[in-house]
Order: structure tokens, then C-alpha cells, then sequence
């Protein structure tokens, strides 16, 4: 099934909204959970893997409103440490404008066609192209600002 | 070509957690069903023929029609249950009573003594002695006892150490334990040993225990427990009196209890252990994922409790005798004060006080406020808030607390809004438990080893009002930093207070990037954590040394953003202190008297002279 088959990339999807691997895959759990509660109220108008995308990205984005009450200092200074990062990698794609970066990882990541990341994201299927478009100039851009150091 | 990069980008972004696995119960569990018949699609499945759905249809009749039998047998057959499992080891001893036999006297009159005053405790409590055991020169009895629903163990060490130690459990934790064994309390130091020179993290630790004790209760038919900790080794156990008694003399520094085995019948089951933390690491590694909803139905702000508004005489009267725990440095004049205790047969309870609060080092909190105090076997713990900001973004005020960090059990409670008709608890093992609330007030001990704990709060249609994951933070906040490939602390910084404390700020290199810091005062006191890479959170990040209401903190101390290169600290009073960041971190002695005040504020610089960040104080917590 859709769950046991794509967990992980949910998750991964997931934690690139919510910058937090739990909270990711507290969405996914959440977001499943609404997409049984709601599965009466699918309306066939995309494929149930859009339907679900969108719900998982929704949950993510849920999350992170509800998080923003959390001190920042808290996250900052005593949070576990973290293995290391790819500093240039993870900048480029954190540079990116949170909408350019959902599209990203729906068309290269979850796989997803036009028509479907329109519909996981509620927007116009002319907007999926723009954006990903746009995505794709500022990655060449930022990619050779981190080459010039 | 940018597709491919792309792709590679993003798995660099968020790498694949490989040790994440799908949990489809706990889906269902959240979306609140038992069994649901998916549709073909979201199994992945192609459509079923009309027969296969008649098939199938009959099965879940079928399996419907067998769970209600099943409730039914279960119904029947459970007054037999008992004498199965008893032959096979349960609590039967500890739930009809308290097994061992009567403890000496002058132990029983010595906790009646502690205790009798205490509105949780009945005035005579029966102390049964259940094992003890002499090791290295110290002596070590272990009592058992029996408060309401309650059960609690104490350990009474003498000798040439000495000292004594109490952990209790709720009785229904004996009901629902799967081991043959259950583990209240670890690592219970007695005495300690000079002549040792151990670094953990960046902290030097010259001394170690003389004795450290772990207990717990067993099931009857229990005839070995064994356990090991942080520095190897299985240890047998004294086994007796339905409990169980390990003592380990002359333990290595920041050992720690983390595994026990109960062996039963010939086979050897594991018993779940929470390791205690050590100093103000918690050594702790297992990391649960919290279950249960994670998002409101309806959001609620603002809120109050009417009855403490109009103050009627709910619950009872507070007695004399607990009105001795004191608030520190939030305590008011009190106005109006009653005990609650939602599950009238557990000995916790919890004091509610509205107070007229007066207070010079932070007058926007002056007013009304309300006040809870958690009553626990030996003390108590709580807050206070104002009274009309209680509410003001969540209908829930929820607190943790843990007397001793190697309790096995915690205290959770809190208050809410009448807004709130219920309040649950989701265990990260998979039980959803109601908790007992009564006037506004709910209180509850949960195992911790069933952390994270989501509390989730309902109005009175059934909506989630309110989701809170809890984690065992009370028993340790910071993990042992990472630290790179044979990286070492070294000192950076260092400051003298005008009173003769001593500060010093040492720093490591942080595996993968960036640095952790640690900052250390005389008094024993101190904060550390590392930076992440690349940098995130403020441009300035400083706080206060600990400090109370009668004196000021003696140092000021935090991390800057890269490219801040002088900062300024404008104190209210009017005197302005100039700190140069040394590898993006900050130290200095405040002045002598120096008392915190709003308008203390941090302006920070660029190589240009440019004022590029700014940052209120305090920020820091009482501490």
C-alpha cells in the first residue's frame, strides 16, 4: 500500500517542511489518519497519491505554525548535536523559497507529475511549471555562488 | 542535468532515516478506528470482483462477530485468570497487600514521623521489611509500604554511609506489567569515594559513590533478577519479600543502571529501565517517537476557571502541615488556597492558590496570580502564572515532576480551563489512558519509560482543544555533546565575580562542524549545548547566570552570530559593559550588586561599526 511503500519519502518530504525528523514523521502519522478519517470525502478528482501528498503536506505545514511558539534560543543552544552537515548541499536547498523547494522534492522526490503536485499543493497547473522553472534558475544561481565560495 | 543535480540536492537536504519504520497501528489508532477496509488504491491493490468484496465483506461480519465473543469469554473466563497467570508469576502479593514482614519499629514510627502530617499519607502507614543486606560497611534495608492506591518502596541506608530514599508507583501499573518485575528506583547513592579523576564531557569528577542500590518489586515466582549498567557487567540481585535489591559498591563514576532481567519459571525476561541521568547529562539514549494525534480540531485562547474566580471553597482546605512547602521566589501573599486531588486514592495531590504577588525584578508579573503546588511523598513542586495570562494561548498548563532522577515514575499535572471536559494520555508504548481530572486539576504518574507522552485535551463535543508532547526532560535536559575526532575542551574565556565566583567558558570542535560550549561556574551551576552548522536562531543569543529574587546573577554569558565581531551590554542602571566574542562566544562578570532589570538590553557590531543585531534582556530563567 501507498503508506508502507512510500513512508520514507513522506518522511523525508515531511522534515523538509518541519526541519525536524520527528515532527515529520508525526505528520505523515497524522496526515494518514486524516486522509482515513476524511476517505469518504475523496472526490476522485486526482489521484488518491496527490490526495495524500497533500495531505502530508499540510500536516507539515501545521506543524511548523504550531511549533513557532517554541523560544528559538531552546532550539538553538541545547539541542542535541546533530551529525554533521553538508553545509554548501543543505544551504542551497534551505535558500530556496519554501514553495520552489515543495515543488522540487514532489516532482524529483515523490515522483509526482504536473497535474498531481497542482493538486498536492492547491495551485494552477501552469504554476507547477513556473515554479519549477523559477527552482531551477535560482539552484544554477546559488550552486555557483557556493562554487565562488 | 539540473534534474539530477536536483534530486541529488534533496537527498542531501533530508537523508533517509533507514531506522524509521512505517507504524500502521498507530495510524489507526490516530484516526480513531480499530479496522478500517481500505479502499483498493490506498492498498495498492487492484479493485477486488464483486465476489471477492462479498468474501470479503462476510469476513469482517466474520471477524466482528468474533470480537464480540472474544469480549464475552474474556468476560467469563477473567475471575480464573488470576490463578493461570499466578503459576506463571504476577503482583497478587503487592496488590492484596504488602508482602516481607513488619519492619522495626522504630523504622515504622522514623517514615510515620516523616509523613504523618502529610494529607496523602493515612496517620499510620504499615512498613514491612522486605530484604536487607550489608556491603562495604554500609548497611541496607529495604521497606516496602502501601499509601491508597499506591505502593512505594524505601531504602534506608546506615553506616558508614548513610541516608535513606523513597519511590512509589500506582498500583494499576501492576495490573497492566508485562515483565515479571517492576523497577521503581535506581542508582540511590549512598556515601561517596575520594581519589578519582574522571572527565565526562567537559566536566572533571573527582569523587564516586561508596555504595549505589537499584529496587524494584517482583512477581510472585520470580526466582533471579539480574542487572547491568553503563560500564558492563550483569550484577545478581537479592531477591526476596516480592522485591528486589542490587547493590553495587564503589561503582565507576557516572555509572548508571540501564538493563534488568527477571527470570521466572526458568526463563529470563527483560524488565524496562530508565536510566537515571548523570549530573546534568542525561545518559538516556533510547529515543521514542510520540504517538497519538498531533494536531487541535478547534483552537482555544483564553479561559479561566470560574470557581477559582469566584473562589468557592472546592476540594478541601489546605492543612497546616503543607502549607511548610515554600515557592521560593515566585511566592505572593496568599488569598485564597484549596487541595485538590483528582483520583481520591493516590496519595499525589495539588494546591491551588490564588496570591497577591510583589515582585521588584519583574513588575509586569505583579498582580493576581494563580499558583499550583504539586504534593509529592517528600515534597512538592509547582509555578505560577497570572492569573488573567493562565489561558491566554492554551486552555492547558501542564507540569512535570520528578523527585529523585532515578525514579522510575513521574509526575505529570496540570490545569485547565473549563473549556477542557477531558484529558488523555497517549504512551509512546501504545496505551491511551484517561486521566483522573476534577476540578480543573489533573494529575497522573506515568513509567518513563513509556515517554514521550502526548497529552490531548477535549472539549465537551469530543474535539482535540489541545495536543501537548511531554518528554522526560526532568531528568536531564542536555545529551553528551558529539564531539569531533579526538577534540578536547579547552578554555576560551574566563571571569572573576566582584563575590569570588569564578566562570570560565570552555569550547570543543562539534563532529561535522561548529562548536560546542560550556560554560562553568565555581558554584556548580552552568548551561552548555553546541551551535548547529550552518548557523541558525538569533544573531544574539545571551542570558544571565542563574540568579533569584534576593540576588543577581554574577555573570552574563552566550553565543553571537558569525560576522558580529563587538558587542555591547546597556544595563538599565545606566552602565554599559563592552565584549569582544571570542570563536562566536561571549563572557563577563556583571557588576557587584548588579540586579537584573527591563531595559537591560545587547546591541551587537559588525567589522564596520554597524549596530546589526539587538536583543532584549533577561531572557534567562530563574534559576
Amino acid at each position: 500500500m501507498i503508506y508502507q511503500q512510500r513512508f520514507h519519502r513522506f518522511v523525508r518530504v515531511a522534515q523538509a517542511i518541519t526541519r525536524s525528523r520527528e515532527m515529520a514523521v508525526d505528520a505523515v502519522q497524522e496526515a494518514f489518519a486524516t486522509v482515513l478519517r476524511n476517505r469518504r470525502g475523496y472526490r476522485g478528482t486526482g489521484t488518491v497519491e496527490a490526495w495524500v501528498w497533500s495531505s502530508v503536506v499540510n500536516a507539515a505545514r501545521q506543524a511548523v505554525r504550531e511549533r513557532a511558539g517554541i523560544p528559538i534560543d531552546s532550539l538553538e543552544l541545547f539541542a542535541p548535536a546533530t551529525a554533521g552537515d553538508e553545509v554548501g548541499m543543505r544551504s542551497v536547498i534551505a535558500a530556496l523559497p519554501e514553495r520552489q523547494r515543495l515543488v522540487l522534492f514532489l516532482r524529483y522526490y515523490a515522483d509526482l507529475d504536473y497535474r498531481a503536485i497542482a493538486d498536492a499543493l492547491d495551485l494552477e497547473l501552469g504554476t507547477v511549471g513556473a515554479t519549477l522553472n523559477q527552482a531551477h534558475r535560482n539552484l544554477r544561481r546559488l550552486l555557483a555562488e557556493v562554487s565562488a565560495g | 542535468m539540473i534534474d539530477s543535480l536536483a534530486a541529488e540536492l534533496l537527498e542531501g537536504y533530508t537523508p533517509q532515516a533507514y531506522e524509521l519504520s512505517p507504524d500502521w497501528a498507530d495510524v489507526l489508532r490516530r484516526a480513531g478506528i480499530t479496522r478500517v477496509l481500505l479502499t483498493p488504491a490506498l492498498r495498492g491493490e487492484p479493485t477486488p470482483s464483486r465476489q471477492q468484496r462479498r468474501w470479503r465483506r462476510r469476513r469482517l461480519l466474520a471477524l466482528a462477530g468474533a470480537a464480540i465473543i472474544g469480549v464475552t469469554v474474556l468476560a467469563t473466563v477473567t475471575p480464573a485468570r488470576s490463578s493461570i497467570t499466578r503459576a506463571l508469576g504476577d503482583f497478587s502479593a503487592w496488590l492484596s497487600g504488602v508482602p516481607g514482614k513488619p519492619a522495626p519499629s522504630s523504622d515504622r514510627d522514623a517514615l510515620n514521623r516523616a509523613t504523618r502530617s502529610w494529607a496523602g499519607f493515612p496517620n499510620s502507614t504499615h512498613l514491612h521489611r522486605l530484604l536487607q543486606t550489608k556491603v562495604d560497611g554500609v548497611s541496607v534495608a529495604l521497606d516496602g509500604f502501601r499509601v491508597g492506591d499506591s505502593f512505594c518502596l524505601q531504602l534506608v541506608a546506615t553506616g558508614v554511609a548513610h541516608g535513606s530514599d523513597q519511590s512509589c508507583a500506582p498500583l494499576s501499573a501492576l495490573r497492566t506489567q508485562a515483565a515479571p518485575a517492576l523497577v521503581l528506583l535506581t542508582d540511590a547513592a549512598f556515601g561517596t569515594i575520594g581519589g578519582k579523576h574522571v572527565q565526562i564531557g567537559p566536566y572533571v569528577y573527582t569523587h564516586s559513590v561508596r555504595v549505589d542500590v537499584t529496587v524494584g518489586i517482583v512477581a510472585d515466582g520470580v526466582d533471579h533478577v539480574q542487572v547491568s549498567g553503563t560500564s558492563g557487567g550483569v550484577r545478581q540481585a537479592l531477591v526476596g519479600g516480592d522485591a528486589f535489591l542490587a547493590v553495587i559498591d564503589w561503582p565507576p563514576v557516572a555509572y548508571r543502571t540501564s538493563h534488568a532481567w527477571a527470570t521466572v519459571g526458568g526463563q529470563r525476561v527483560a524488565v524496562p529501565v530508565t536510566e537515571a541521568p548523570f549530573d546534568q547529562l542525561n545518559t538516556n539514549s533510547v529515543s521514542r517517537t510520540a504517538l497519538g494525534p498531533g494536531t487541535v480540531q478547534r483552537r482555544v485562547k483564553g479561559g479561566s476557571i470560574a470557581w477559582l474566580e469566584h473562589r468557592q471553597p472546592r476540594g478541601q482546605p489546605v492543612p497546616k502541615a503543607d502549607r511548610r512547602f515554600e515557592r521560593g521566589p515566585f511566592e505572593g501573599r496568599v488569598l485564597f488556597e484549596r487541595l485538590i486531588a483528582p483520583d481520591p486514592n493516590s496519595p499525589l495531590r495539588e494546591i491551588i492558590t490564588l496570591e497577591l504577588r510583589k515582585n521588584l525584578l519583574f513588575k509586569a508579573q505583579n498582580g493576581i496570580q494563580v499558583c499550583s503546588l504539586l504534593l509529592d511523598r517528600d515534597g512538592a513542586g509547582g509555578g505560577c502564572s497570572r492569573f488573567d495570562q493562565l489561558f491566554a494561548q492554551s486552555p492547558v498548563a501542564a507540569g512535570e515532576m520528578l523527585p529523585n532522577g532515578g525514579d522510575q515514575y513521574e509526575a505529570i499535572d496540570g490545569l485547565v480551563s473549563d473549556a477542557v471536559d477531558r484529558v488523555e494520555f497517549f504512551l509512546a508504548t501504545g496505551e491511551r489512558v484517561a486521566i483522573p481530572l476534577l476540578d480543573n486539576v489533573f494529575i497522573a504518574q506515568v513509567n518513563r519509560s513509556s515517554f514521550p507522552v502526548r497529552l490531548v485535551a477535549y472539549d465537551k463535543q469530543g474535539r482535540r482543544i489541545y495536543v501537548q508532547t511531554l518528554r522526560d526532560e526532568a531528568g536531564g535536559s542536555m545529551t553528551e555533546p558529539r564531539l569531533a575526532t579526538g577534540a578536547k575542551w579547552h578554555p576560551i574565556l574566563r571571569a572573576n565575580s566582584a563575590t569570588g565566583k569564578r566562570a570560565k567558558l570552555l569550547v570543543a570542535a562539534k563532529r561535522g562542524g561548529g562548536l560546542c560550549a560550556s560554560f562553568q561556574v565555581s558554584d556548580g551551576s552552568g548551561q552548555g549545548g553546541c551551535s548547529f552548522t550552518p548557523w541558525r536562531g538569533p544573531a544574539l543569543n545571551l542570558s544571565y547566570s542563574s540568579f533569584s529574587n534576593t540576588s543577581g546573577p554574577a555573570f552574563i554569558w552566550g553565543q553571537v552570530k558569525p560576522g558580529i565581531v563587538a558587542v555591547d551590554l546597556y544595563l538599565a542602571d545606566g552602565t554599559t559593559l563592552h565584549l569582544k566574542p571570542i570563536d562566536g562566544l561571549v563572557l563577563a562578570a556583571l557588576p557587584q550588586n548588579f540586579r537584573v532589570g527591563a531595559g537591560d538590553r545587547v546591541t551587537g557590531y559588525d567589522n564596520q561599526g554597524r549596530a546589526v543585531a539587538r536583543q532584549n534582556l533577561p531572557a534567562s530563567a530563574i534559576g
